[in-house]
């Protein structure tokens, strides 16, 4: 029998390389597991906002103001919050006005722990939009 | 014995350029040499401290896309494409797990044959 721990370093990997933005942060939002697809998602967003990044909800709440709200309001001890929702985000980054398509989950595993699963879906939209005019 | 140098010293990708891998070993903070294309030619002591990447890992690999995806956006890997860059900003990236506070200079020059990232624990 595999020993649990060696079963928990196989699964690293896939964290690490996952294409999907993953964080697992407390219950005031404060990351305490991040992916580098998450930082690479969020990093710029903190920035704009003149955050330092290390808080998930009061990073994406700084663009998505509703799910402060969702977080605060669901009152079982676990379950899903947000399933898949698209958000569209807009920012400016130096001279250049953005507007990207993310598709956020956000689940409550106990009283002090949330998982976000995040994605920048733009290039997929119009990948599909492309597909649908070809077809 | 190396000399002490700083992180945020001017003329520093030309200090960097002359020195050799040993020598970028004893460096105090974290040294990513690439090649203009991005591929990593050196990867340092320090550096594999703070992310936990090994420097057989990541020697040969291009480094936004298969190294450090965390800084493959506009904030960081998108500047490269400059001709000349010498930035200092905040940043995060990743121990494992677990998020790292660092300060990140990118440097960049037409006079140098690499680019250089350098990471410092905050």
């Amino acid at each position: 029998m595999m020993d649990a721990q060696l079963h928990l370093q196989k699964l690293l990997p896939i964290f690490h390389h996952s294409p999907l933005a993953m964080v697992e942060a407390n219950a005031e939002g404060k990351i305490r597991q991040v992916n580098p697809k998450a930082v690479q998602l969020m990093m710029p967003l903190a920035t704009y906002l003149d955050l330092p990044g290390t808080n998930i909800i009061d990073t994406l709440s700084g663009f998505i103001p509703a799910i402060r709200g969702a977080i605060a309001d669901f009152y079982f001890d676990s379950g899903l919050i947000i399933d898949q929702e698209p958000y569209i985000i807009h920012f400016a980054y130096g001279q250049s006005l953005i507007e990207r398509h993310f598709s956020l989950t956000i689940e409550k595993i106990t009283p002090d722990s949330l998982l976000f699963f995040f994605d920048d879906v733009t290039d997929f939209l119009v990948k599909a939009d492309a597909l649908r005019h070809r077809s | 014995m190396i000399r002490l140098v700083d992180f945020s010293a001017p003329e520093l990708l030309a200090w960097l350029d002359t020195q050799t891998d040993e020598q970028l070993d004893e460096v105090p903070f974290g040294i990513v040499r690439m090649t203009l294309e991005g591929v990593v030619a050196g990867y340092y002591k320090s550096e594999s401290h703070i992310t936990g990447v090994s420097k057989e890992y990541a020697i040969g690999k291009y480094y936004f896309t298969q190294v450090a995806p965390c800084a493959n956006n506009m904030m960081i890997a998108a500047k490269y494409a400059q001709p000349e860059l010498d930035e200092e900003l905040d940043y995060m990236l990743t121990y494992v797990c677990d998020p790292v506070k660092v300060r990140l200079r990118l440097l960049k020059s037409t006079f140098s044959k690499y680019q250089y990232f350098l990471v410092n624990i905050q």
